[in-house]
């Protein structure tokens, strides 16, 4: 199969190259062995930013999925017109280039933008937002939107509504229907969403290097920082195999999570 | 649905929540409008001045090949990743062994892996084989990474293709490329095209790679767009903006009549 | 004396001579050639494109990339891997003086009308004298500050301050002026001062990835004060005219136009380094913006408001950057200070 070859020497080979300098590479004042994996972890900054990158990446998460259930829950229950024109919003949101979403957060939440200005007008003190974690957040939220909620769109669509009105006529109240047969139902949709929107989160470079500021710094940030600044390659890729093993071991404890939750069910 | 009084309250409510977020979905793209018309370098709003250079500027060779770079690269990205990937898909639908489990992850996990950490790498391994800043190397990156938008799509036209049809055709005597041409192709031609419409987009859209890879003499639109909001503040990133913003709104309007128009099968 | 002063005419005299005649020379030779430039971009590169590049490009034919000035990790990683993409860089001057020979490769080009002071390796050409300078929103501040150390002050002057990540240029010096260093025993660096001043004011500093959107906030309000080079300052202040500048105690340095060992235009090049060698071409960029030169020769013909921000204006105000120290200790202060707003 060509794609194999094609992945293996043009994505696998670089990314393998990129981890394994972490062994190979140093610059002062690391000389050897797993010093860079130490240089990592032992720091208390960078202990901060791996802790504030996870941070953000759920809180990311948490957020995308809040907003994107009653989007994705309303596009089912709403005439095949009004879907259309929910889905079309969600498309223009999307296919509108990452770069200039972002972009748009700048002017928005600049010291004198338009948010700041109706916050003066109401009479409170302007407050600083750009170049701090809830403008990381609010950009990475507002990129990672669509991502949440076409998967679970295309869950919810496929839950019978019948199965709702089956509990209802059989005495449950509407809000317990809801929660004790549609909810259920609905998580697989949450899960694939919540898990492409929490990996995707971890690794964001763009977003924070644009809202975000060095003081407020996610994992990728640094990664590249000390790349450009200092060609310490060495600490790129110890930085690049603690991201990897903790975003793996994420994904491996949310699989056993559901296959947990499955069994049970089953 | 019974329509009892709490019910139509808390879908009332839901409505509202949903408008909402819409407007939080889309408005902020278009706060950029005014700013493509600001007379000083400077993302302030409102401008302080008005001027409609920054529309005129979009003509200087700086903008214009960053622009023709990114539809060439795009272009080849979508018809590279559609053959790649429908390959793979093909052999992964059609194969029962373990091994194509890992197949799979091997083609999912340029999504997963942080996108730094492959670009670094791809960067120094194509500053040796004299890839960095060429048309190639552009495409070969951002095919690593939209390969998956082509074989998901395809994989599963494929798994609920009934496989009797090819083989009435081939007892019906026509042969594997004749098969392929008036019975497979057919039937999975809107998932390919579909696929390679998002890796078109996935690479049209891409900065990170872009980045390393970018030189003095080639890089595209993202690259430009990137250094024009930080190492300059010009508000021509605006102007290009308000015209993506347009193209974005009318594709995505012409493509949802066309939709809604056609009677689609899998709309239940 | 007077014997001295006729040989140094002689040979500027003649230098000039054979430079000019060096020039029309190579107009010959270098028709249709190519190189690639790397600046420091905003609004500096724009002016040197008008000043230095074109007029270069008409009279000899050589056309003209340009592109952001790299890292000396880039270039470094370029260079393991042979594969060099710039032929000129905009590069700190202690930087070209501690990697001369190595990372940069030594030019032959008259050297006549240099300032010697600034003149202090072989390999690059000294340009763009400039100053960390403190400017301020004076609409902000009743009371003016009157040097760089005022920064620190928060009592005396609240407010968001603006430094930009990675570079660490001027914010360690004036640190140690607010804790009272006096200039001349500002080197070597007393580190962990400095960072523990810097640590009392991190609340109120907004650090940012570039000067372009230092310079930006600035003129908008975003921030009230920065640590910037002159010449942001200076176009701030032609937006908002409230940016003031104070000099006193600015850190003042100067950069280096060099060629990358391993590059691949080098002849063209090296004709471009003797160029901006000359005082004419440099003063043309000061006349622009202003930036101090790396010659010397008549003084620039400035109007007032150019006057205010250029360093060469408050001479006797500027503390001058070892550059040796730097040199030595540029990646030390790197980690320190990325570890300290890091968290």
């Amino acid at each position: 199969m060509p794609v194999i070859l094609f992945l293996l020497v043009f994505f696998a080979y670089p990314t393998g190259l990129t981890l394994l300098r972490a062994f190979t590479h140093f610059d002062a004042p690391e000389v050897g062995g797993l010093d860079n994996i130490t240089w990592v972890l032992g720091g208390a900054a960078n202990r901060t930013i791996l802790i504030r990158t996870f941070t953000v990446a759920l809180l990311c998460t948490a957020f995308t999925a809040l907003l994107a259930f009653p989007y994705a829950y309303l596009m089912t229950k709403v005439s095949s017109r009004w879907q259309t024109v929910m889905m079309g919003l969600l498309l223009v949101s999307m296919f509108f280039g990452i770069l200039l979403r972002n972009f748009s957060w700048v002017v928005l939440l600049q010291m004198q933008g338009p948010v700041n200005d109706l916050i003066a007008a109401l009479g409170f003190d302007r407050v600083r937002m750009l170049g701090t974690a809830p403008a990381v957040l609010m950009g990475m939220t507002h990129v990672l939107f669509p991502f949440m909620a076409l998967p679970l769109y295309a869950v919810l669509k496929g839950i019978d509504p019948r199965l709702v009105l089956a509990a209802q006529s059989l005495g449950a109240t509407p809000r317990n229907a809801f929660l004790q047969v549609y909810l259920p139902l609905a998580v697989p949709g949450l899960f694939a969403g919540a898990l492409l929107v929490f990996v995707l989160a971890l690794g964001f470079y763009i977003t924070p290097a644009i809202l975000g500021s060095p003081k407020q710094a996610l994992i990728s940030q640094v990664l590249y920082q000390q790349f450009e600044t200092r060609a310490a390659f060495g600490r790129a890729g110890a930085l690049a195999i603690v991201l990897l093993v903790a975003a793996m071991a994420f994904v491996l404890m949310a699989n056993a999570l559901q296959r947990r939750n499955k069994a049970y069910e089953g | 649905m019974a329509d009892t009084g709490p019910q139509t309250a808390s879908s009332r409510l839901l409505k509202i929540l949903c408008v909402l977020i819409a407007l939080w979905l889309v408005l902020p793209l278009f706060i950029i409008v005014p700013i493509s018309f600001s007379g000083e370098d400077s993302f302030s709003f409102p401008p302080r001045t008005w001027t409609l250079a920054r529309y005129a500027s979009l003509a200087d060779p700086a903008w214009t090949s960053a622009v023709l770079n990114s539809l060439a690269v795009a272009a080849l990205v979508a018809v590279l990743s559609a053959v790649l990937g429908t390959l793979a898909a093909f052999a992964i639908a059609r194969s029962r062994s373990g091994v194509m489990a890992l197949v799979r992850a091997l083609i999912l996990s340029p999504q997963v892996v942080p996108i730094v950490v492959f670009g670094l790498g791809l960067y120094l391994v194509f500053l040796r084989w004299n890839m960095v800043g060429t048309l190639w190397g552009f495409v070969i990156a951002h095919t690593v990474l939209a390969v998956p938008f082509v074989v998901i799509p395809v994989s599963a036209a494929l798994q609920t293709f009934d496989r009797s049809l090819e083989r009435a055709s081939a007892s019906l005597g026509a042969g594997p490329m004749a098969t392929f041409r008036q019975v497979t192709l057919p039937i999975i031609r809107p998932a390919v095209l579909s696929g390679a419409f998002l890796a078109f987009l996935s690479s049209f859209d891409e900065v990170v790679l872009a980045l390393f890879l970018k030189s003095p003499s080639y890089y595209t639109l993202p690259v430009q767009l990137y250094r024009r909001m930080t190492d300059t503040i010009d508000p021509t990133v605006a102007a290009v903006a308000t015209l993506e913003l347009c193209l974005v709104i009318a594709g995505v309007v012409i493509a949802l009549i066309l939709q809604s128009r056609r009677p689609s099968p899998d709309q239940s | 004396m007077k014997l001295r002063k006729t040989i140094a005419t002689l040979g500027l005299t003649t230098a000039l001579a054979l430079g000019l005649g060096g020039t029309v020379a190579s107009a010959q030779d270098l028709a249709g050639k190519t190189f690639v430039f790397g600046g420091f971009g905003g609004d500096l590169q724009k002016n040197q494109d008008i000043a230095w590049l074109q007029p270069f490009a008409a009279a000899t034919g050589v056309k003209i990339d340009q592109t952001d000035s790299p890292d000396m990790a880039t270039l470094k990683t370029q260079q393991e891997a042979s594969n060099v993409a710039l032929d000129v860089v905009q590069i700190e001057s202690s930087t070209v003086d501690a990697n001369c020979g190595t990372v940069f490769m030594e030019v032959a080009i008259d050297r006549s009308q240099l300032n010697p002071a600034l003149d202090t390796n072989k390999c690059g050409v000294p340009v763009v004298k400039f100053s960390f300078v403190l400017a301020y929103n004076a609409a902000k501040f009743p009371e003016a500050p009157t040097s760089v150390a005022d920064f620190f002050d928060t009592e005396k002057f609240p407010g968001i301050r603006a430094i930009r990540g990675g570079s660490n240029v001027g914010i360690i010096e004036s640190a140690l002026q607010a804790e009272g260093v006096a200039p001349a025993d500002m080197y070597p660096i007393d580190l962990d001062k400095a960072v523990a001043r810097i640590e009392t004011i991190k609340d109120s500093i907004e650090v940012k990835e570039s000067f372009a959107v230092i310079q930006d906030g600035l003129a908008n309000g975003e921030f009230d004060m920065a640590l910037v080079p002159n010449g942001r300052a200076f176009n701030a202040s032609k937006t908002n005219p409230d940016i003031k500048v104070v000099f006193a105690g600015a850190v003042t340095l100067y950069d280096n136009l060099a060629i990358p060992t391993g590059a691949k235009n080098a002849e063209a090049a090296t004709a471009f380094l003797q160029h901006v060698a000359q005082h004419d071409t440099q003063v043309a960029l000061t006349e622009l913006f202003p930036y101090g030169m790396g010659t010397l020769g008549d003084a620039p013909k400035l109007d007032d408001q150019a006057r205010g921000f250029f360093p060469d204006s408050h001479a006797d105000q500027l503390l001058m950057q070892d550059a040796g120290w730097w040199g030595a200790n540029d990646a030390a202060v790197g980690d320190r200070l990325t570890a300290l707003f890091a968290q």
